[in-house]
């Protein structure tokens, strides 16, 4: 069940969800929605340019870390008052200016979706992996896309993506602290 | 809410982000990037139990890990409250 504006307003009043900076504009609402805005941290991809070598990541290799290839392969940005460019064919990481966080009790988890008006000049902000499963905190991961032939440049502080948010059935699991594990129906 | 003890935390990709690496149980090591919030003063990351098998503990980690595991099972001995 997808929570109306009213109604997240109202998680948001009793601590159900937490977001900081609380958005201050009635306008980061829409009936079922929830705009967040852009920071100013990215990261950057890079590519091999030597001819001959080819650049091939797999996550299934045992001892695979993602923070040393990111590390090695990537590069921190910050955007400026100038913006930033994505260039066609590029991906880039970003993040939400507000910190989010669901409470395990809370019976609610969100879906992290793109705006139309990003989308409709090319601009993904996630690769399918919108879930944001109760007990998250931090800020959301975005992974911009640039699928279209425009260079698109985005500002720190714009709306960039919206988050749903959805009843749950029932607590996690966690949320007990584990204490059905193992019990079968009898 | 249970803490397990970490063999590295590291800064993330940006800084409200942390890297955290745990051993499980059988030697592997998991890496996952959480948020700063979730790896205590002393450099523990904090976890969900989900269960024991004897001297195993089934626990959620907050994210996903790298190698795509939300649920790992640790020995008992890195589990802290």
């Amino acid at each position: 069940m997808v929570l109306t504006d009213r109604e997240i307003q109202s998680a948001i009043e009793n601590g159900q969800i937490k977001i900081e900076p609380v958005p201050a504009d009635p306008a980061a609402y829409s009936s079922t929605s929830l705009d967040l805005t852009l920071s100013k941290f990215l990261r950057v991809w890079k590519t091999t340019t030597v001819t001959g070598v080819d650049q091939i990541v797999c996550p299934a290799t045992k001892g695979y870390s993602f923070h040393e290839f990111s590390q090695a392969y990537s590069d921190p940005r910050e955007i400026g008052t100038e913006g930033y460019v994505l260039e066609p064919g590029s991906f880039v990481l970003g993040w939400t200016e507000e910190t989010l966080e669901l409470p395990k009790h809370a019976r609610l988890a969100a879906r992290v979706e793109g705006k139309s008006s990003l989308a409709r000049l090319g601009i993904g902000i996630h690769i399918t992996a919108p879930t944001i499963h109760a007990g998250f905190k931090g800020p959301i991961q975005l992974e911009f896309c640039n699928h279209g032939k425009l260079r698109v440049k985005v500002v720190s502080g714009m709306p960039v993506c919206q988050l749903i948010f959805e009843q749950t059935l029932g607590t996690p699991e966690m949320g007990y602290r584990g204490q059905f594990f193992g019990q079968t129906k009898s | 809410m249970i803490t397990l003890s970490t063999n590295s935390v590291v800064d993330g990709l940006m800084p409200a982000e942390k890297i955290a690496r745990i051993e499980v149980a059988g030697g592997e090591i998991e890496e996952v990037s959480v948020s700063a919030k979730d790896i205590s003063p002393d450099n523990r990351l904090m976890a969900s139990e989900i269960g024991r098998q004897g001297e195993r503990v089934l626990v959620e980690l907050p994210r996903e890990s790298a190698s795509g595991r939300w649920r790992v099972w640790v020995n008992a001995t890195v589990v802290g409250a």
